[in-house]
């Protein structure tokens, strides 16, 4: 594989960053919702229908604030973790300069994604009244990640762990775009994903040009080793374990009878099947086939279900 | 930083654009009156409020207005901040560029807020310039409004302005937009005049040169010349001779066979000022018939083989023409063409009428003019080098436009047309055997004839063409191998090409070139806006090709034929090919598939053509045709395998590697050979229409359970039900995690069984699904849906209004559902005794006399002593199935206002339909009582339930005097007792919400404590009685007895409820007295009959074998299982509260002594329910 020279995004980043260019979005005094409907099945249950709609928005706000926290434990604990390893120059893979200097503006947006997100979780707070339950410490990547690395010798942790985060950069970027377009909720929500987005587009190139490049200087036993890491990665990382408890949790916080959380729970799914069609596996596979990863024979084949 | 607020002004997809770039930024955005449709209607979809021009103060709420270069000179507000885009056009060095201004504009002075250049470069295509203009100049504002908004409205410092005064010339940015460097195609040809005279010089050249080759004659250009003429001037004698006129309109028909005389007969209609229709001879007689009545001819050629009378009933006369007319001497010309003056004057004179298949199925015939044609032969004559040496093959029939390719271009050159007969166009060996004989050197053979041919070897072919189709890459490597192989691209309305390529043996078969000398090709979006590279739009083709119309096909001519938007002359026509194209990279176009054959599966576009792609691309068959049948199922039929093991499965498993799962074709069909048309196109409908099925190996049979499954994922995944295979997994029809809980919801709201998602996640098909809902090991009591535990929620919204009613125990009046009912009539009548209220009676009727008299009926049957006409009887016409308990509005406000008490006795009573079905009558009916109790005033509600619904039990397992339980009642399978807990659940709501209410019930409720009367047909114990009177034997069961007569228990209830004291909100009427069920039963042997108490086991063995003739035959389900509780214990029934209550009233339970229970089995005699005894009893004296 011929290898393209690193292209900083330094300019682009001056003129688009967020950070750099966008107002604070500020709750709007309307009706509209504050998070999908269609991203939170539990609204759709029987029963929760024909609960008051006091008990819709709750679980709606509520799945809000899951959402806004775990982007704070994605982008700062994940993401950031290694971005600003490499801008450090501390990652086990020795970048050139131009990668590591763009590194250290992933880390300030990824950060101040996090700030937004709680500035505007408090926001919502304060004008719904309604305070957070108690929000999952951690998300699913935080132990598909660990999970992945362990089984792997340490001279091949650090190229897991990167293409890893990138996998997730990548996969973060569609969801979000997804969220945007909802004409039910409110303009701030969907400016909040909006700008968001408008970071990680850039974001996803870079993950993307880093493991190029990490995939082009790394010898055919490395890639063969961290290419058949990728699928366990993969199975970890779409599991729906913590959305699940949470869920249950959202339940239980509810003002109705046992007998109806419990009808409610029993439909609470407790896995999907993860084929070539799950929403995430077509952005998965795209990065696989961007970043070059789908042309090494031996990773490909590892990864067949997914093509 | 500061959230601005900017107005636009403007109507382009630029104005669009940086609308949407500055919303997303946070930016608060409106659209001013005086904008375009495209930039209002993305502000609707925004949701932002339009400005409207009667706001005059706007501009004040504004920190800037953006105008745009097409809004220049429209009104705008008044005191207002611009900021002005200009663009504009000059060559620097001779290198295009575009240049961006944004002009900053106060009342008194312009500054240069912003400004770029964009370099067109080597760029082909306009609209992808025309993007590269766009994206600068958004680049540039959103770069200084960002400025802006960080320096809190700050606007940046003027530039200072570094363009040129040439870059003043207005870029225009639309026809920019439709410039592509492939349309560059202007050629000029030397002026011929028309076809007659480009074939008339030709033949002065190459008099002595062979014209045509045939069968049978070879004939020199000079003697086709001579029998051309002498054709034309009999076309013209005859005409004169008739009295008719020969003009620009005239049409001549042409039904000879392959020969020389074919083709001068052509160019003799050609030259009598005539144009010519073509008969293939061949084609089906229906076919040819329409051809004739819509052209309105008046003559056809044709030779004395033809059935002349083919054409009688439209009028068309056969023209036969015994033989050429030679001159006499065939080596000078005879004279001239008699049109010749004519047409060279007038070149847009109509040459050929050709009919192609419509979309109707009616032939639609296109209209071509010499001019169309003289740009096709001088084009083509250069584009494929021919001279007077070459030897073209005619190998297309003169009905199809390939034709006029082959014909005319050669007889305007010198060269020598090859014609092969009938018999030759089908005979392979012979067709080698022309070609290699003649040393045939260019032809035009179609696509599915190419792929058919044996590889036979034909060195002196130099141009081969083809088109109409697809090629597939197997006949595009063999045939260009060693020649020029070119594909053609264009529908008979351009006559017969627009664009074209020449193909090499790794050419892609769906690039279909560039456009052809003096000709354009528009591909345009649907908001008719040219696209750029890569994107796909529909062709739209302009230039000399265009033809005049359609015969006689006025409208079908306005909606193809279209002027051109984009030239500025308004003569210029373009027409609407139907066709989806794109713009490859290299100027190229691709084909991508026809607009009307392009199908949606599952909400995705489907084009036909990428699956053909795929299918060939898997090297498994050499040929292949994709079509969608009636249902919209994809049917991909393969023929001539590469290897012998090739079949269905293989090409299948190798499409599912390279294809998303939609686009998988449900059949896949082995064929020897795909079927053509005439013309060499793969018959496609005959393929759609196929019956197929001894081709399938299963069928899709469903059960009525997999159907409604079908009707439910269909609806979730937004795909159409013949989409789904009853073995397709839930995951591979698109469905995923969120459609799941959606789908399996939707299953559980209209299925009784209970399908744990856990299992069908096991196996997520249809198939699998419906086994688990019909499952018949699944326990009962497990079954209850969703759906009815929803049902339990009161609506928040129903809870008391205003000030307290003090008339809820003294009802001024009251509501009585089910009056007509057994019960019903004696709570009237007990209604009527102990209060001084008016009783609304609820019942149901088509009308007013028909409710009546059920009333009536029933106070006569039950023997009350009121009758209907009581002024305290009110007859309301009711339906407790039908919302507002079917009644009006006004009568529903009327009640609401006068009501001070509802007594909710009314219900369907039906032990053996489910849930669902009671639902309206009995709990929804509910929900209405409720509605109206908390209507406008305050009202109470006492609420007729039954024991059997009961639900709440304390330790020592009693049922208690409470409201229901979350846990069902026992006989969850019965779903009329669903009915009634849920419905328990709603009112016992009510009660916490503090609506006055009170839930009572009643046990068995047995006939008049004096006369025995009931009414036994709906009391299922009574069922069992006589069901086992007819068996001869009962079930010893050990269970004490209820018997409550209906007398008692409407007392009871009314003056339980209007007690002020009472202690209790639910009351328990059954009768506590101690009787047990085998006394009761054995009661029927004091009346005579012979009845055996037997092991229940043995008696429930004994319901198996029972027929409709049996009482119990309807409700034997409720006895078939060893813990049947129905009867009821009441051995274990609270009644404490309620015996007090009773207390209270002054009232005490009626003993269940055997004079009771004999006045109860005489009255079940009597009334005729059980069948007489055999032998009369001698205690029947007692009987009242």
């Amino acid at each position: 594989m011929s290898e393209q020279p690193y292209v900083s995004h330094s300019d682009s980043w001056e003129s688009t960053a967020t950070i750099r260019n966008r107002p604070r979005r500020v709750i709007e005094d309307d009706n509209l919702r504050y998070y999908p409907m269609n991203r939170q099945p539990l609204c759709t249950h029987p029963v929760i229908v024909q609960l008051d709609q006091k008990v819709q928005d709750l679980i709606l706000v509520q799945s809000l604030y899951k959402y806004i926290n775990d982007i704070i434990i994605f982008e700062t604990e994940i993401v950031n973790k290694t971005a600003r390893e490499i801008a450090k120059g501390n990652f086990p893979f020795l970048f050139p300069f131009d990668c590591r200097y763009d590194a250290m503006s992933v880390v300030i947006d990824e950060d101040y994604h996090a700030y937004v997100a709680m500035n505007y979780m408090h926001q919502v707070q304060e004008r719904t009244g309604i305070a957070p339950i108690e929000l999952p410490s951690e998300i699913e990547l935080s132990r598909a990640i660990p999970r992945a690395l362990c089984t792997l010798a340490p001279q091949y942790q650090a190229g897991m762990e990167l293409i890893a985060v990138a996998i997730s950069e990548n996969t973060v970027t569609a969801e979000v775009a997804a969220f945007s377009k909802d004409p039910s909720l409110k303009r701030s929500v969907k400016g909040l994903m909006v700008d968001h987005l408008a970071d990680e587009g850039r974001h996803s190139i870079f993950w993307i040009n880093l493991v190029k490049h990490y995939w082009a200087n790394i010898d055919e036993e490395a890639r063969i080793v961290i290419g058949g890491a990728i699928p366990g990665f993969i199975e970890a990382y779409l599991t729906n374990e913590i959305q699940m408890l949470f869920d249950h949790r959202l339940v239980e916080s509810l003002d109705i009878s046992e007998v109806l959380m419990e009808k409610i729970r029993e439909d609470i799914p407790t896995s999907y099947p993860i084929t070539k069609n799950h929403p995430m596996i077509a952005n998965i596979r795209n990065f696989l086939k961007r970043s070059g990863l789908s042309q090494h024979e031996a990773t490909r084949t590892g990864l067949s279900r997914y093509f | 930083m500061k959230v601005l607020s900017i107005g636009f002004l403007g109507a382009s997809t630029l104005a669009t654009t940086i609308l949407n770039m500055l919303y997303d930024l946070g930016h608060n955005v409106v659209v001013l009156a005086g904008s375009g449709r495209e930039l209002v209607t993305a502000a609707e979809e925004l949701g932002i409020q339009r400005h409207t021009a009667k706001d005059t103060h706007i501009a004040g709420l504004l920190d800037v207005i953006v105008v745009f270069p097409e809004s220049v000179g429209k009104k705008l507000p008044k005191d207002g901040t611009l900021i002005k885009l200009s663009l504009s056009d000059v060559f620097v060095n001779t290198e295009r560029h575009g240049g961006v201004v944004w002009r900053f504009c106060t009342n008194d002075q312009q500054t240069i807020l912003a400004q770029g250049i964009y370099k067109f470069g080597d760029e082909i295509c306009g609209a992808n310039i025309v993007g590269g203009i766009e994206q600068l100049a958004a680049d540039l504002l959103i770069n200084s409004i960002n400025n802006a908004a960080k320096t809190n409205g700050l606007w940046p410092d003027a530039v200072a302005t570094a363009l040129p005064p040439s870059w003043s010339t207005e870029l225009n940015m639309a026809r920019l937009s439709v410039w592509h460097k492939s349309n560059e195609t202007v050629k000029e040809y030397s002026e011929r005049g028309s076809i007659v005279h480009g074939f008339s010089d030709a033949a002065a050249r190459y008099a002595s040169r062979t014209a045509l080759i045939d069968e049978s004659n070879v004939i020199t250009y000079r003697e086709l010349y001579n029998r051309a003429v002498s054709i034309s001037q009999e076309i013209t004698e005859i005409y004169s001779e008739k009295g008719l006129s020969l003009n620009n309109e005239t049409l001549i028909g042409v039904a000879l066979p392959k020969s020389a005389r074919l083709y001068a007969t052509i160019l003799g209609i050609l030259g009598a000022g005539c144009a010519y229709v073509p008969f293939d001879i061949t084609h089906p007689q229906e076919r040819l018939r329409a051809i004739a009545a819509d052209s309105k001819l008046d003559y056809i050629i044709c030779d004395s083989n033809y059935d002349s009378g083919l054409f009688s009933d439209e009028g068309v006369q056969p023209l036969i023409i015994p033989e050429f007319r030679w001159s006499p001497d065939m080596s000078v010309n005879v004279s001239a063409f008699p049109s010749a003056e004519l047409l060279l004057r007038d070149t847009s004179r109509l040459a050929v009428v050709i009919y192609t298949s419509g979309s109707t199925g009616k032939p639609k015939g296109v209209m071509l003019e010499h001019r169309n044609l003289l740009n096709l032969c001088e084009w083509y004559r250069h584009h494929v080098e021919l001279t007077e040496e070459s030897r073209p093959f005619q190998f297309s029939t003169i009905a199809f436009d390939a034709s006029i390719l082959d014909i005319f271009p050669t007889l305007l050159s010198g060269a020598s047309l090859i014609i092969p007969s009938e018999a030759d166009r089908h005979d392979f060996l012979r067709l080698d055997e022309l070609v290699r004989t003649h040393e045939v050197t260019h032809a035009f053979l179609p696509p599915a004839l190419l792929a058919a041919l044996p590889d036979f070897v034909w060195p002196t072919l130099k141009h081969l063409v083809t088109g109409g189709d697809i090629c597939d890459p197997d006949t595009i490597s063999k045939w260009s191998a060693s020649r020029k192989f070119h594909n053609i691209y264009g529908p008979t309305e351009c006559t017969v090409l627009a664009t074209t390529v020449l193909f090499s043996d790794s050419s892609y078969n769906r690039n279909i070139g560039k456009p052809i000398s003096n000709t354009g090709c528009y591909i345009l979006d649907e908001q008719f806006k040219p696209v750029s590279t890569g994107k796909e739009g529909e062709l739209y083709i302009r230039g000399r090709g265009v033809g005049r119309g359609y015969n006689s096909e006025k409208n079908l001519t306005e909606e193809r034929f279209l002027r051109d938007p984009f030239s500025g002359e308004p003569s210029t026509m373009i027409y609407k090919t139907g066709d989806i194209v794109k713009w490859r990279d290299d100027g190229n176009i691709e084909f991508i598939g026809r607009r009307d054959t392009q199908v949606k599966i599952r909400g995705f576009r489907v084009e036909l053509g990428e699956i053909e792609n795929a299918i060939l691309d898997t090297r498994i068959f050499r040929h292949c045709a994709v079509v969608v049948d009636e249902s919209k199922r994809i049917r991909a039929f393969v023929a001539k395998p590469y290897k012998g093991d090739a079949d269905e499965e293989t090409v299948k498993q190798a499409l599912c590697q390279v294809l998303p799962e939609y686009m998988i074709p449900r059949f896949i069909i082995v064929l020897d050979e795909l079927p053509s048309t005439d013309n060499g196109k793969i018959n496609r409908n005959s393929l759609a229409g196929m019956d197929i099925s001894k081709s399938l190996v299963t069928g899709d049979e469903l059960t009525e359970t997999e159907n409604r499954l079908l009707e439910i994922w269909a609806l979730v995944l937004n795909i159409d039900t013949n989409e789904i295979g009853k073995n397709d997994s839930f995951f591979d029809l698109g469905g995923h995690s969120l459609l799941v809980s959606r789908m399996i919801l939707a299953v559980k709201n209209s299925f009784q069984g209970n399908a744990t998602l856990a299992r069908f996640m096991e196996r997520p098909t249809i198939a699998a699904l419906a086994s688990l809902l019909t499952d018949s090991t699944l326990k009962k009591g497990a079954q209850i849906s969703e759906a009815v535990y929803a049902d339990m929620i009161l609506n928040p919204s129903i809870s008391p209004v205003g000030e307290e009613n003090p008339f809820l125990r003294k009802p001024k009046a009251v509501l009585l559902t089910g009056a007509n009912g057994f019960l019903g009539t004696y709570l009237l009548e007990q209604l009527l005794r102990n209060t001084n209220a008016v009783v609304y009676c609820l019942v149901r009727g088509s009308s007013q006399d028909e409710a009546e008299q059920k009333l009536a009926l029933s106070l006569l049957n039950n023997r009350i002593d009121y009758r209907v006409d009581n002024k305290r009887i009110q007859l309301v016409v009711g339906d407790l199935e039908k919302p507002l308990l079917g009644l009006d509005i006004s009568q529903f406000e009327k009640l609401s206002l006068e009501l001070d008490a509802i007594y909710h006795n009314g219900a369907h009573v039906n032990h053996v339909y489910d849930y669902k079905y009671l639902f309206n009558a009995n709990v929804r009916s509910t929900l209405d009582v409720l509605h109206l109790a908390t209507h406008k005033k305050n009202k109470s509600v006492h609420y007729i339930s039954t024991l059997s619904a009961a639900s709440k039990f304390n330790e020592a397992g009693w049922l208690i005097e409470d409201g229901p339980a979350e846990i069902p009642p026992a006989f969850v399978n019965n779903g009329y007792n669903l009915t009634k807990w849920i419905s328990e659940h709603l009112v016992w709501q009510a009660i916490s919400r503090g609506i006055d209410a009170t839930i009572v019930r009643p046990g068995n409720i047995s006939g008049h404590s004096l006369t025995g009367l009931c009414q036994p047909d709906k009391n299922r114990i009574l069922l069992v009685l006589k069901g086992s009177a007819q068996l001869g034997i009962a079930p010893a069961w050990d269970a004490t007895f209820d018997l409550c007569p209906v007398d008692f228990l409407a007392k009871a209830i009314i003056n339980c409820t209007l007690s002020d004291t009472r202690d209790t909100k639910v009351l328990h009427f059954h009768n506590p007295t101690p009787l047990d069920w085998t006394t009761y039963v054995m009661g029927l042997t004091r009346i005579g009959y012979e009845i055996q108490l037997v092991d229940p086991g043995l008696w429930r063995s004994r319901l198996l074998d029972i027929d409709e003739s049996n009482a119990l035959y309807n409700v034997v389900s409720f006895y078939l299982d060893e813990n049947n509780e129905d009867i009821g214990d009441i051995s274990s029934i609270e009644h404490s509260r309620t015996e007090s209550t009773l207390q209270k009233v002054g009232m005490a339970y009626p003993k269940k002594d055997n004079a009771l229970i004999d006045r109860n089995l005489s009255y079940l005699v009597d009334c005729g329910f059980l069948p007489l005894p055999r032998q009369p009893s001698t205690e029947r004296s007692f009987v009242a």
